[in-house]
C-alpha cells in the first residue's frame, strides 16, 4: 500500500504544481489578490504532497519492502539503519524526489517566511518555484517512478555502492540539493521580477537572504563532499576536479558572484541586469549539473547509472528553462535603468572586479568540464582534462580574487582615493611579508608557492581583521566596543568571517599541497618507520568482520612527538552483498597535520604494501569552509527593514558593509 | 540603446541553444555503448612485438615477420570473461583461413594452455605477454581488444571488447576482403 | 608613499610567486610528479597516481623503470603518448583542437573586463551627461 501511496501523492502533487505554476501568474497579470494568494496555500500543499511520497519511500527503506523495485536495487537488511535511510537518496529515483521535496520546502518557506516580499512579487516567484517542480515531478513520474513495483518479490536486496555507504553520504547530498535548489528561489526572484518589471534595491534586498541560505548549504555541500573524498577514496586527496565536483562547483562560483553584486543592486541600485543574469545562470548551471550526472553525458566515480531517454527529457527541461529565461532577459533587461554613478576606485568597482574574476573562474571550469563533450561531438580524437589543466588556469585567477578580497572591504562606497586605501592596507602588507619570510625561516627550502600562499592568506587574514576592527575603533570603552559591535550590520561581521574563512582555507591549500608527504613502500610486521615526529609501526594485518562486510584490517601503531600513541586500522574491505571492494584510509588527526594510513596488497615474502601520507593543516581547508558557512549564516540573521527601503533612502547611520 | 547592447542581452540565449545542441549531439553518441576511446595506434604501424610462445615449443611471435597479407592479432586472457565470448568468433576465421595471432595478456600459461585446449586453439602464433609490456605497446584499455593489420603492417582497425558475430560479419570480414584484394 | 609601494608590491609579487613550479629532483618524486599528469586510461577520472587498477600499476611500473634509467621526462610521457594518445595527459597539450580550451579563460577574463569597463564609462558618461540616457 504504501508505495501506491507516495505514487498518487506525487501525482497529486504534479497537479498542484501545475496549478501553482499557472493560477498565480493570471491573478498578478490581472491585480487579482485573490488569485495571486492561492501560490501561498498551494506552495504548503505541496511540500506537504512531497513528504508523503519521501516518508513513504523511506518506509520502503527501512522495512526493506523489497516489492518496490527501487528498494530492491538498492537496499539490503544487513544495512545499518542509517544507511538504509541514507540509501533513500543514494541513487537516481530517489534522489529526484528528494530533489523536489527541497525544492517544495523552499516554496513552502518562500510563502510563510516571505511575508514582506510584496504579493505580485511573491506570487509570481512561487510560480515559477511551481513550475520547476511541476517538471521534476513529471521528470519522476513518468521516467524514474521510485515506487515501481517488483513481482515475485526478492527476499534479498541487492545492497548499495559500499563506497556510499558512508556517514559523508548520508548528509552530502541533501545539503548539496539544498545549495543547488536554493538557486532555484534566486532564479524564480529574476524571474518574476522580470515578469513584474520591478527590479530595484528593495529587490535586491528581499532576494538576498534566500541567495545567502542556499550560497550556505552549497559550500557546505561542497565542503562535505571533498571532506568524504578526503576520508573514502583512499587517495589523500580533497579535490579532484572531477566533472561532478565541479558541476557543483561552478553555481558555487556564480552564487559567489552574485552574493557580492546584489550588495551593489541593494546599495546602490544598480548592476542590476548583471544580478538577474547571475540569477538565472546560477540555477540553470544546478540544471546543468543536474543534466550531466544523470544523463551520462560525463563519466565520473559520482555519476547514477546513466539512461539516455533521462538525459534527453532533462535536457529537454533544461533548455526550456533556462532558454525560456534567458530569452525573458533578453527583452526586458535592456529596459532596466542603470542608475548611480561607477567609479572605478570605489566598493562597487571591486566587488565588480570581484564578478569579473568569478565570472571568468565560472566559465573557466565549465570550460573545461565540457571540453571532453565538445571534441567527442566534433569527432576529434578524445583529451583529458585533469588537475594540472586546472591548477594553470584557475589560480591566475583565484589569486588576484583572493587580494581583491581583503583590500575591497578597505574601499569606501561611491568613490574612494587609491593613496588612502593603500594606506589602510599596510598593516595587511608588513603581515603578508612577515609569514612569508616566517616560512622562508621556517622552511629550510620553501616553495615559492608556500611563500606566496602563506603570504595572500596573511595579507586577506589582516586585511579582514583590520577593517572590522577600524569599524570599531572609537569605542573607549568595552561596554561600548560590545554595543558597537551589535550595532554594526550582521553583514560586516559574516562578511568579515567569511573572508577569514578563505584566508584559513588558503593556509591549508597551501600547507597541504607544498609541504605533503608521501612514503610508499612494503613493510613487514614489526617494522617501524618515521614520519613527520611520528614513529609508526606496523604490526600486522588480521581478518575483521563487519555488519555487512569481511575485512583486512592493518594495524598501525602510531606514536607522537610528545609520546602519545595511537592505534589506526586501515581496511580493505569485501561488501557480501555485492563483492565489491573499498579502502578504508586511517587517519589520526593532529594540530599540525593528519597522518593518513593506507592497507595495500600483500606481498609474496609476508610484507605489506603501505601508503602512509603526512598532510599537513589539512583540516584548515575544511576548518575555512565551516568559517565562511558561518559567516554566510551571520549574515542572514541581518534584518530586513522593508519599509525603510521603500522609500529608496538609506539611513545615513547604517554603515555599508 | 544601441542593437549592438540589445544583441549582448541575447547572448546568454543564444549560448543555450548553441549548449543544448551540443548536449543532444552527445547523447546521440552515447548508444554505441563502448566508453573506450578510439586507439591511438589506428592507422599506425603495428609496433614490433617479439613474445615467447605459450607453448613450451610453439613458434615464437614476431610481427616484423607478418607482413605481406593482412592479419588479426587478438589480445586475450583466461581470466577474462568476454574472451570465452569471442573465441568462437576467432576460431571461425581461423577456420575461413585468416590468419589470427595471439597476444595472451598477463596470464598464468597453465591455464592460459587449458583455455586453448579445451575450446580450440584459432592462433597460428601466440605469445605470452607475461608483464603486459605489449599491451601497453599495444595502447589496450582491457582485454579482449582485436587489431586488423594491412599487408603494409599498419594497424587499420582496433575493436574493443569481445568480437560478436555481429561484428564478425559485418566488420572484419569485408574489411579483410578490402584489404586482401590486390593493390590496383 | 613608501606603504603604499609595498602594498603594490605584494599585490604583484604573491600571484608571481605562487606561478613558479617546483622542480622534483629525486626519482621517486620524479615518479610521483609523472603519474600524477597522466590519466589512469582505464578509471573514470583519476591520475596514474592515485589508481590502484592493474593497468595503472603496470605503468607505474614501467615510469619507474625509464626514471631509474634515466630517460628525461619528455621521453617517457612522449612514449605513452605515442600508444595512448592525448587522452592520456590530463594536462591537455596545446594544439589547434585545445586552442579554445587554453585561450578561453584569458578570453573570458579580457571579455568580462571589457564589460566592466564599459559598464564604468557608461556610469560616468551618466554622470557628465544627465540628460541622455542612451549614452554609451
Amino acid at each position: 500500500m504504501t508505495g501506491e501511496i507516495g505514487l498518487f501523492a506525487l501525482i497529486l502533487a504534479f497537479g498542484v504544481a501545475l496549478f501553482q505554476g499557472t493560477v498565480p501568474l493570471i491573478g498578478a497579470a490581472r491585480g487579482d489578490a485573490n488569485l495571486m494568494a492561492v501560490s501561498d496555500i498551494s506552495s504548503v500543499v505541496l511540500c506537504g504532497l512531497v513528504t508523503i511520497a519521501i516518508v513513504m519511500l523511506g518506509h520502503g527503506y527501512v522495512t526493506s519492502d523489497f516489492s518496490l523495485l527501487n528498494v530492491w536495487q538498492n537496499s539490503h537488511t544487513l544495512k545499518p539503519l542509517i544507511y538504509k535511510i541514507s540509501g533513500v537518496w543514494g541513487n537516481h529515483e530517489g534522489s529526484l524526489v528528494l530533489w523536489v521535496l527541497i525544492l517544495a520546502i523552499y516554496g513552502a518557506a518562500l510563502a510563510v517566511f516571505g511575508r514582506q516580499v510584496p504579493p505580485a512579487l511573491r506570487a509570481r516567484a512561487l510560480a515559477i518555484q511551481g513550475l520547476i517542480a511541476a517538471g521534476f515531478l513529471a521528470f519522476s513520474i513518468f521516467t524514474s517512478n521510485p515506487f515501481a513495483r517488483l513481482i515475485p518479490i526478492p527476499a534479498e536486496g541487492m545492497g548499495l555502492n559500499p563506497i556510499l555507504q558512508d556517514p559523508g553520504l548520508a548528509f552530502h547530498p541533501p545539503c548539496l540539493y539544498m545549495g543547488y535548489v536554493g538557486l532555484s528561489v534566486a532564479f524564480s526572484f529574476a524571474i518574476a521580477g522580470l515578469l513584474g518589471k520591478e527590479i530595484d534595491s528593495t529587490w535586491a534586498k528581499l532576494a538576498r537572504p534566500w541567495v545567502l541560505l542556499a550560497w550556505c548549504f552549497l559550500t557546505a555541500g561542497i565542503a562535505l563532499g571533498s571532506w568524504w573524498a578526503y576520508y573514502e577514496l583512499g587517495w589523500g586527496g580533497w579535490w579532484f576536479w572531477d566533472p561532478v565536483e565541479n558541476a557543483s562547483f561552478i553555481p558555487w562560483l556564480i552564487a559567489t558572484a552574485l552574493l557580492h553584486s546584489l550588495r551593489v543592486a541593494e546599495k546602490r541600485d544598480t548592476l542590476k541586469a548583471w544580478t538577474l543574469l547571475l540569477c538565472i545562470t546560477g540555477f540553470s548551471l544546478s540544471l546543468l549539473g543536474t543534466f550531466l550526472v544523470r544523463s551520462g553525458a560525463i563519466t565520473s566515480v559520482h555519476t547514477f547509472a546513466s539512461d539516455p531517454a533521462r538525459g534527453l527529457f532533462i535536457l529537454a527541461f533544461l533548455a526550456a528553462v533556462t532558454g525560456g529565461a534567458f530569452a525573458l532577459f533578453a527583452v526586458r533587461a535592456p529596459r532596466i535603468r542603470a542608475e548611480g554613478l561607477f567609479e572605478p576606485v570605489s566598493r562597487e568597482g571591486a566587488l565588480l572586479l570581484n564578478n569579473v574574476f568569478f565570472g571568468a573562474a565560472a566559465a573557466t571550469v565549465l570550460l573545461g568540464t565540457l571540453y571532453p563533450i565538445f571534441m567527442e561531438v566534433a569527432g576529434s580524437p578524445p583529451v583529458s582534462v585533469g588537475p594540472p589543466y586546472y591548477n594553470a588556469v584557475f589560480l591566475p585567477i583565484a589569486i588576484p580574487a583572493i587580494v581583491l578580497a581583503a583590500m575591497g572591504p578597505a574601499i569606501p562606497w561611491k568613490r574612494a582615493d587609491l593613496p588612502g586605501v593603500l594606506h589602510r592596507m599596510r598593516f595587511a602588507a608588513v603581515c603578508a611579508v612577515g609569514a612569508a619570510v616566517l616560512t622562508g625561516v621556517l622552511q629550510r627550502d620553501p616553495v615559492p608557492m608556500a611563500l606566496a600562499g602563506y603570504g595572500l592568506a596573511a595579507f586577506l587574514a589582516a586585511g579582514t581583521v583590520r577593517q572590522w576592527l577600524a569599524r570599531l575603533r572609537p569605542a573607549r570603552s568595552p561596554r561600548r566596543l560590545l554595543r558597537r559591535v551589535r550595532n554594526l550590520p550582521a553583514s560586516a561581521h559574516g562578511m568579515t568571517l567569511a573572508h577569514l574563512g578563505v584566508a584559513v582555507l588558503v593556509v591549508g591549500v597551501t600547507a597541504s599541497s607544498t609541504a605533503r608527504v608521501d612514503v610508499e613502500q612494503v613493510m613487514h610486521p614489526g617494522e617501524a618507520l618515521s614520519l613527520a615526529g611520528h614513529t609508526i609501526e606496523f604490526a600486522g594485518v588480521e581478518d575483521v568482520d563487519g555488519p555487512n562486510y569481511t575485512a583486512l584490517q592493518g594495524r598501525f601503531l602510531v606514536t607522537g612527538p610528545g609520546g602519545s600513541a595511537t592505534t589506526l586500522l586501515p581496511e580493505r574491505r569485501a561488501y557480501l552483498a555485492s563483492g565489491t571492494a573499498t579502502t578504508e584510509a586511517a587517519i589520526l588527526e593532529t594540530f599540525v597535520g593528519d597522518i593518513y594510513v593506507v592497507l595495500g596488497d600483500p606481498v609474496a615474502d609476508g610484507g605489506w604494501g603501505t601508503r602512509l601520507t603526512f598532510n599537513p593543516l589539512i583540516w584548515w581547508i575544511w576548518g575555512g569552509a565551516f568559517l565562511s558557512v558561518l559567516g554566510g549564516a551571520v549574515s542572514i540573521a541581518e534584518r530586513t527593514r522593508p519599509r525603510m527601503y521603500a522609500a529608496g533612502a538609506q539611513p545615513a547611520s547604517v554603515q555599508p558593509a | 540603446m544601441t542593437f549592438r547592447r540589445i544583441y549582448l542581452y541575447a547572448l546568454p540565449a543564444i549560448a543555450v541553444i548553441a549548449l543544448a545542441a551540443v548536449f543532444a549531439g552527445r547523447l546521440a553518441t552515447l548508444d554505441d555503448g563502448t566508453d573506450v576511446p578510439p586507439s591511438a595506434r589506428l592507422d599506425q604501424p603495428m609496433p614490433p612485438i617479439q613474445l615467447d610462445s605459450l607453448y613450451p615449443d610453439g613458434p615464437a611471435l614476431d610481427t616484423e615477420k607478418l607482413r605481406g597479407a593482412p592479419y588479426i592479432l587478438n589480445v586475450w586472457a583466461e581470466w577474462c570473461g568476454p574472451c570465452k565470448i569471442e573465441h568462437p568468433q576467432l576460431l571461425a576465421m581461423s577456420q575461413q583461413g585468416i590468419p589470427v595471432y595471439g597476444v595472451n595478456y598477463k596470464d598464468r600459461p597453465e591455464l592460459a594452455r587449458a583455455f586453448l585446449a579445451e575450446r580450440g586453439d584459432p592462433f597460428r602464433a601466440v605469445g605470452a605477454d607475461q608483464d603486459g609490456r605489449t599491451g601497453i605497446e599495444l595502447g589496450i584499455f582491457g582485454v579482449p581488444e582485436t587489431f586488423l593489420v594491412d599487408r603494409e603492417g599498419f594497424i587499420r582497425h582496433r575493436h574493443a571488447g569481445p568480437l560478436s558475430e555481429d561484428d564478425l560479419e559485418r566488420v572484419f570480414l569485408p574489411f579483410l576482403a578490402r584489404l586482401q584484394e590486390p593493390e590496383s | 608613499m613608501t606603504g603604499a609601494a609595498s602594498v603594490i608590491g605584494i599585490v604583484v609579487l604573491l600571484p608571481i610567486l605562487a606561478s613558479v613550479p617546483a622542480t622534483a629532483e629525486s626519482s621517486d618524486e620524479r615518479v610521483r610528479a609523472l603519474a600524477a599528469e597522466l590519466r589512469c586510461v582505464v578509471c573514470q577520472n583519476q591520475s596514474l597516481l592515485d589508481s590502484d587498477a592493474d593497468l595503472a600499476k603496470d605503468m607505474r611500473a614501467l615510469i619507474r623503470e625509464r626514471v631509474e634509467a634515466g630517460d628525461p621526462d619528455e621521453a617517457i610521457v612522449d612514449f605513452l603518448v605515442e600508444r595512448y594518445g592525448d587522452f592520456i595527459l590530463l594536462q591537455p597539450p596545446f594544439k589547434p583542437a585545445t586552442w579554445f580550451l587554453w585561450l578561453g579563460p584569458l578570453a573570458f577574463l579580457l571579455l568580462a573586463l571589457a564589460l566592466a569597463r564599459t559598464r564604468i564609462r557608461r556610469a560616468r558618461s551618466h554622470r557628465n551627461d544627465p540628460d541622455d540616457p542612451g549614452a554609451s
